[in-house]
């Protein structure tokens, strides 16, 4: 029944996928084929929009853009109190909401992929499908991290826009230090770009992994704060 | 039954519908033998408590007014007829009563507030005691 | 008391260091329609909220059905007994009517499709209007409506007149007194009209600055609870010992009023025994209970 309601909240955003699909497709065009290396550059780029644009479309399958997903304010959306007073547990409530924003941002993910790679003559006759569907795995595990991450912000941060900031100034953080960018297998930007399948042929298991399982670490602490929070 | 309760009166709502429904029989509205309308259609026409027209219910039956048969609802006494003597008995003591008021040359309405407050003395005599924190 | 529905003993809450309850005692039977009154911040919110698993007690006992409210496992087992409509009566605003209907009854496996019907009916709401555009009564009944055709045996409601009309709050009172009577739900609301709990409430409570002042049958409040009226052939010129219930008394000149919260015939012998005393009776408003219990500012 969760499923259902955060259906209806979510319509919506397919116009957002769509905005970014075209955006893709236009760098990819204006940059021919990889490995040019304005390519590489380009794709670099794209990785931090990689990051940021579906989680954020994501979090709004989550709720969190229309209206604060776990916000209770007095006089607008104080529903919360509704679904709180069902009989269900606040993890369960939390889990489908998350659960549905990441099947959102994966099919995003899925979407502009698969439609640039149709779409642009350069890709088509240079990456085979598995190349693109490699690309694809990838980036969505290492998006993950950062969807998760804006789930958990969303959790105790109630100002509409609030968990998105928090989310792209980590993203940011993560994306400049240099200290981060050195270690190899963490850096999921650099997973997204140069090391990504387009240019290698093979998934970055460990990038992918230290993604899925940050995730997977901050879905759990998001129950907890959830279950914690008084309302 | 077109009952009227006022509850901010201070008078308990059952002792005001008691009073309703005695005064229905006295002026002839409910007669013996009629059946009276049911709990539930009381306290959702007046809009009040079932239970509180529970117990307006259980003390007529008390005093003999009303039966309450099981599983058909509550019926007006045959012996009401009999209450209706009384109650023409009740009057000639009332007329008397206020014919010697009459030469301490008090108001209808201080006459009135004297009777009113006796009888919420004997009432509140006869109520059972209840917990106060 | 084994068939209290909702039982309360020493309840303790605070925020941000300033108490919102202090130790609150509350017993609530089953069966009953419970008023639970208060000014406005008193207490009634936090209360409702910590039956409801909104907020967590700091410290003391509250149990629904039996079960602690401070379980989660406890906590959803009651939610699915009882039916609740919040103060705000918000709801989710992209759904219509029959969405909620549709998305609420997943929850419930003892959905009552008879009740549903009924009520759909009876209230008039429109299958497809969308929530936000319903008025603040067509939204309070919505949300009665939710809690009612689960088959709630409890329905906890916070101010649910609250901003409603006058035709809309006597619909909102005759349903819940329609559903009382028919299927024997307990109701436990807060208010603070004071007319409407005198109406239909059987027990009342009133909370003031965090704990019970009053609690008990409504009845048997009003029929301990008595105004004495006195007028005395002098003024008095020492103070006089009414006695144990005797509350509030103001003196003008000759006349003594006391609010006589019990022993009500022991002061008014009392004050028989003063010279030239004579003692007027009058029963008491829940309003005069409530003025006369609750502190002012």
């Amino acid at each position: 029944m969760l499923w259902f309601k955060g259906w209806l909240e979510t319509r919506l955003r397919a116009l957002f996928g769509i905005g970014m699909c075209l955006f893709f497709i236009l760098l990819v065009n204006r940059h021919a084929t990889p490995p040019a290396a304005t390519g590489q550059r380009a794709l670099g780029t794209f990785a931090f929009v990689w990051a940021i644009l579906p989680s954020m479309t994501g979090l709004a399958g989550a709720g969190v853009r229309t209206q604060p997903a776990f916000q209770a304010i007095k006089g607008q959306h104080g529903s919360m109190y509704f679904t709180l007073s069902l009989p269900v547990s606040r993890m369960r409530i939390l889990a489908t909401r998350a659960m549905l924003g990441w099947i959102e941002t994966t099919a995003l993910i899925a979407f502009v992929c698969g439609t640039a790679w149709a779409v642009v003559p350069g890709l088509r006759t240079n990456v085979p499908v598995a190349g693109v569907a490699a690309y694809f795995l990838t980036v969505s595990g290492c998006v993950s991290g950062f969807y998760f991450l804006s789930v958990l912000f969303a959790t105790f941060l109630d100002a509409q826009w609030l968990p998105f900031a928090g989310m792209i100034s980590v993203a940011a953080l993560a994306w400049s230090l240099p200290k981060l960018s050195s270690l190899p297998f963490l850096n999921v930007f650099q997973a997204m770009a140069l090391s990504s399948p387009l240019f290698t042929h093979i998934i970055p298991w460990a990038s992918v992994a230290a993604s899925v399982g940050t995730a997977v670490i901050l879905l759990l602490v998001a129950g907890v704060v959830l279950q914690r929070r008084e309302y | 039954m077109l009952f009227r309760l006022n509850p901010s009166s201070g008078l308990p709502l059952y002792l005001q519908l008691m009073e309703q429904i005695r005064h229905a029989i006295e002026t002839g509205a409910l007669q013996a033998g009629d059946q009276l309308p049911t709990i539930r259609k009381v306290a959702e026409d007046l809009v009040m408590n079932p239970n509180t027209v529970v117990r307006a219910y259980r003390e007529l039956q008390h005093e003999g007014i009303i039966a309450l048969k099981h599983g058909s609802g509550a019926y007006v006494s045959e012996s009401v007829g009999v209450q209706a003597k009384v109650t023409r008995k009740a009057q000639t003591i009332v007329q008397s009563a206020l014919e010697r008021l009459a030469d301490f040359g008090l108001t209808d309405d201080e006459v009135r507030r004297l009777v009113d407050n006796e009888l919420v003395q004997l009432r509140a005599a006869k109520a059972p005691g209840g917990k106060r924190q | 008391m084994s068939d209290a529905v909702i039982e309360i003993s020493g309840l303790r809450k605070s925020f941000k260091g300033e108490a919102a309850l202090a130790g609150l005692d509350l017993q609530v039977p089953a069966g009953s329609i419970f008023g639970f009154l208060g000014r406005n911040g008193a207490g009634k919110t936090t209360t409702i909220k910590l039956l409801m698993g909104f907020i967590r007690a700091d410290g003391g006992d509250a149990r629904v059905f039996g079960l602690p409210t401070s379980e989660e496992r406890a906590g959803i087992e009651i939610r699915r007994r009882l039916g609740y409509v919040s103060e705000d009566k918000e709801l989710y605003p992209y759904m219509t009517v029959q969405q909620i209907l549709r998305f609420t009854r997943g929850f419930f496996p003892k959905w009552r499709d008879d009740l549903e019907q009924k009520y759909l009916r009876l209230f008039e709401l429109p299958p497809n209007r969308k929530i936000p555009d319903l008025s603040k009564g067509m939204r309070s009944k919505l949300m009665l409506m939710l809690g009612i055709s689960h088959g709630a045996e409890l329905l906890v409601l916070d101010e649910p007149t609250d901003g409603l009309d006058p035709v809309a709050i006597r619909d909102m009172l005759r349903e819940l007194v329609a559903i009382a009577s028919s299927e024997g739900t307990t109701i436990f609301f807060s208010s603070h009209q004071l007319e409407e709990v005198e109406q239909i409430a059987d027990h009342i409570c009133i909370i003031d600055r965090g704990a019970a002042v009053v609690s008990g049958s409504l009845d048997d409040l009003k029929a301990q609870c008595q105004r004495l009226r006195i007028v005395l052939g002098e003024e008095l010129r020492t103070p006089v010992q009414w006695g144990e219930g005797a509350e509030h008394v103001r003196q003008d000149g000759r006349m003594v009023e006391i609010f006589a919260s019990r022993n009500a015939d022991a002061i008014a012998d009392r004050a028989r025994a003063l010279p030239g005393a004579s003692v007027e009776r009058f029963p008491v408003t829940l309003k005069e209970i409530f003025l006369a219990n609750v502190r002012g500012n």
